[in-house]
């Protein structure tokens, strides 16, 4: 079987390729001297890659001799080569460039709290005071209810007067609040939906985070 | 190693105040630009967390002994910022590096070799301490929305499915994060007890200004996920000696744990009377009575007293929930929850009252980072 495939040695153990093998290789010819591919074709692609693998070769050893220059220079100036690959403290000015440029985004990101923390403080004192006046509104409109109720014929009970009472109020409440409220609802959550706004991948990271058990 | 030194020169440095983790960052982040993403974007405010505690810990490596289990749980802890025992020595050199910058003339080989030496100890701990946990737990769990009720205006009642199991015991929280705010994570208590479908409730408040609080209570949605630490906190977890009728104060949105209580005693027991005042300032911030008056109408035991502070409306009781509650006190222990500023006063008036303080428990919902155990 292993004569039969192209790359495949004898001993079962591949013998690595050098470009010589490649350009020696010999194929089985096949049995009735047709369908087989162009000798010359073959040929000259062997050559091909035999000189794309003496190019390879030669890099290998330039690099190679390359970092046993390098190893030599470090120990001739007493560094451990292994510890000295990019453990180099940048120099300052890099650190400053970096220290100065995150100051700028703090200082940037405190202005933008500060001014999430004036937002939200606003709109929940405008809140509690539109729901204040609402429910002043609402009992005032809830008494009223409950005297008309009582100066009114017919039957009366207190159930049916507390009932008076709640509607009456529930119903102030409501005319006082309903649009108000959520245009300050929905005004904030514009705002701090804006605030810090980040991309709408984020919204699912456990998709493109490292997740140990996911 | 010459402990003395290693204190001192911290000593120097540090006096250099926002300059020193400024440079330290610095430093880290450009010899190791792939750390970078592991922070938040703004480090005004944490700045010093970790180079802060970094310096203590390590120049105070003589104490070391008392600081293990600190240690070891900050170690299991830093896996939810997907810190890996790779990540040690470049910590290690940016902090070498810092030290090296501040001192000067005064950095000398025997001072660099006791440090690097006492780092190397206080990472060995961490790491090895965040190995064991990666055996048996994840190093966060992730919990997908599945509610969110905004029952006023500043708070919200999530409930998320976490994707795994999740140990945790009521009166516990963890530090969560949520992807529309990366990288940043506050702690929130549970308020339930653990459910068979793995499903946790939060309540959450809004805090002007705040980053994480206003993105869940205005943001939050169906579908996204949070990123759940592992449980800790004691301070409010049941003990098998506290015995007896419990009386509990909350606060706000320090309802949670202790509602997570009532739930715990309602499944396991022991049967105990169990008296919760719940102080808000107005009837608004009520928000969760209609639930409260669900358990208390199926359990006997609850008793659930709403007490406002600031609303001249309401009709029910006034005042402040620990007055309220220091008229039911009758020697039972005592648990309370809240802001910072309503513990303080309510454990004020409590001792004032009285009431031993082996019999207070409380945890407060301080704005900066909880305490870990
Ligand atoms: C153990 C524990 C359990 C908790 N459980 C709950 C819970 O169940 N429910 C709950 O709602 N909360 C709980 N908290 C509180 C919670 O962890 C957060 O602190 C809270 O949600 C605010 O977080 P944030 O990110 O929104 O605010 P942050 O961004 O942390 O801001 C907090 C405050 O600091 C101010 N601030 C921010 N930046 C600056 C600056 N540069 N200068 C000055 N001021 C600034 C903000 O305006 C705000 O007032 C708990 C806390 C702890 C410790
Ligand atoms: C001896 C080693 C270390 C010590 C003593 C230490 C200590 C701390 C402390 C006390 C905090 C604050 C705790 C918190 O916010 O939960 C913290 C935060 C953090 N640490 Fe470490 N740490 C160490 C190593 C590392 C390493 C190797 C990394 C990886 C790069 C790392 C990354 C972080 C991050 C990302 C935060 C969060 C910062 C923030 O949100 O402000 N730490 N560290």
């Amino acid at each position: 079987m292993t004569a039969d495939m192209p790359w495949g040695s004898p001993a079962g153990e591949r013998q690595p390729l050098t470009p010589d093998r490649v350009r020696k290789h010999e194929f089985t010819r096949t049995p009735l001297g047709r369908r087989g591919y162009s000798e010359d074709e073959v040929r000259t692609f062997l050559y091909r890659i035999a000189d794309d693998m003496a190019a390879g070769d030669k890099e290998k050893a330039d690099l190679r001799a390359y970092i046993d220059r390098m190893k030599q220079w470090y120990k001739e100036h007493g560094l451990n080569p292994e510890q000295a690959t990019g453990s180099q403290t940048p120099s300052v000015d890099a650190i400053n460039i970096l220290s100065r440029a995150q100051q700028t985004a703090d200082a940037q990101i405190a202005e933008a709290e500060d001014y999430a923390r004036r937002i939200v403080g606003q709109a929940r004192q405008q809140y509690e005071e539109m729901l204040t006046e609402a429910q002043r509104q609402a009992e005032e409109a809830a008494n009223q209810a409950v005297g008309a109720y009582r100066a009114g014929d017919g039957v009366q009970s207190a159930e049916a007067e507390e009932l008076e009472r709640r509607i009456a109020y529930l119903r102030t409440f409501a005319d006082v609040t309903q649009v108000q409220l959520r245009a300050v609802l929905e005004g904030l959550a514009n705002e701090v939906g804006k605030l810090g706004h980040v991309p709408d991948k984020a919204r699912q990271f456990a998709a493109d985070s490292p997740s140990v058990y996911g | 190693m010459d402990t003395q030194a290693l204190k001192d020169s911290w000593h120097l440095v540090a006096r250099s105040g926002d300059e020193v983790p400024l440079y330290f960052y610095s430093v880290l982040f450009l010899m190791n630009p792939d750390v970078r993403d592991m922070f938040p974007v703004s480090m005004a405010r944490q700045r010093d967390r970790l180079v802060g505690a970094l310096g203590q810990v390590v120049s105070n490596v003589d104490q070391v002994e008392g600081v293990v289990p600190f240690l070891q749980q900050l170690g299991r802890d830093h896996r939810k910022f997907a810190v890996t025992a790779a990540h040690y020595p470049a910590v290690g050199q940016a902090l070498l590096a810092t030290l090296e910058h501040f001192l000067g003339e005064r950095w000398t080989p025997a001072l660099a070799h006791d440090w690097t030496q006492a780092y190397n100890l206080v990472a060995q701990v961490m790491v090895e301490a965040s190995n064991e946990a990666a055996k048996v737990s994840p190093p966060w769990w992730e919990a997908e929305i599945i509610g969110q009720e905004n029952r006023t205006l500043d708070i919200a009642v999530i409930r998320a499915r976490l994707n795994y199991q999740y140990p945790f015991r009521p009166g516990q929280s963890a530090s969560i994060s949520y992807s529309m705010r990366p990288r940043i994570w506050r702690f929130y208590s549970f308020a339930n007890a653990p459910r068979q479908d793995n499903t946790i409730d939060l309540h959450v408040r809004m805090v002007d200004g705040g980053a994480l609080s206003s993105a869940l209570v205005m943001g939050a949605r169906r579908g996204d996920v949070l990123r759940v630490g592992a449980a800790v906190g004691e301070r409010l977890t049941l003990a098998p000696e506290v015995q007896g009728d419990l009386l509990m104060i909350a606060g706000g949105t320090g309802l949670a744990p202790l509602k997570a209580l009532v739930e715990q005693i309602a499944f396991e027991g022991p049967s105990r009377r169990v008296d919760l005042v719940v102080g808000a300032r107005t009837s608004r911030d009520l928000y969760d009575l209609e639930a409260l008056g669900k358990m208390a109408a199926e359990h006997p035991w609850l008793n659930v007293v709403p007490v406002v502070s600031h609303d001249p409306f309401y009709r029910g009781t006034r005042g402040y929930a620990v007055d309220v509650a220091l008229q039911g006190w009758r020697g039972q222990h005592v648990f309370v929850c809240g802001s910072e500023e309503m513990v303080q006063a309510t454990n004020g008036r409590l001792l004032d009252a009285g009431v031993p303080s082996e019999q207070i428990h409380f945890d407060e919902f301080t704005s900066d980072r909880g305490r870990e155990s």
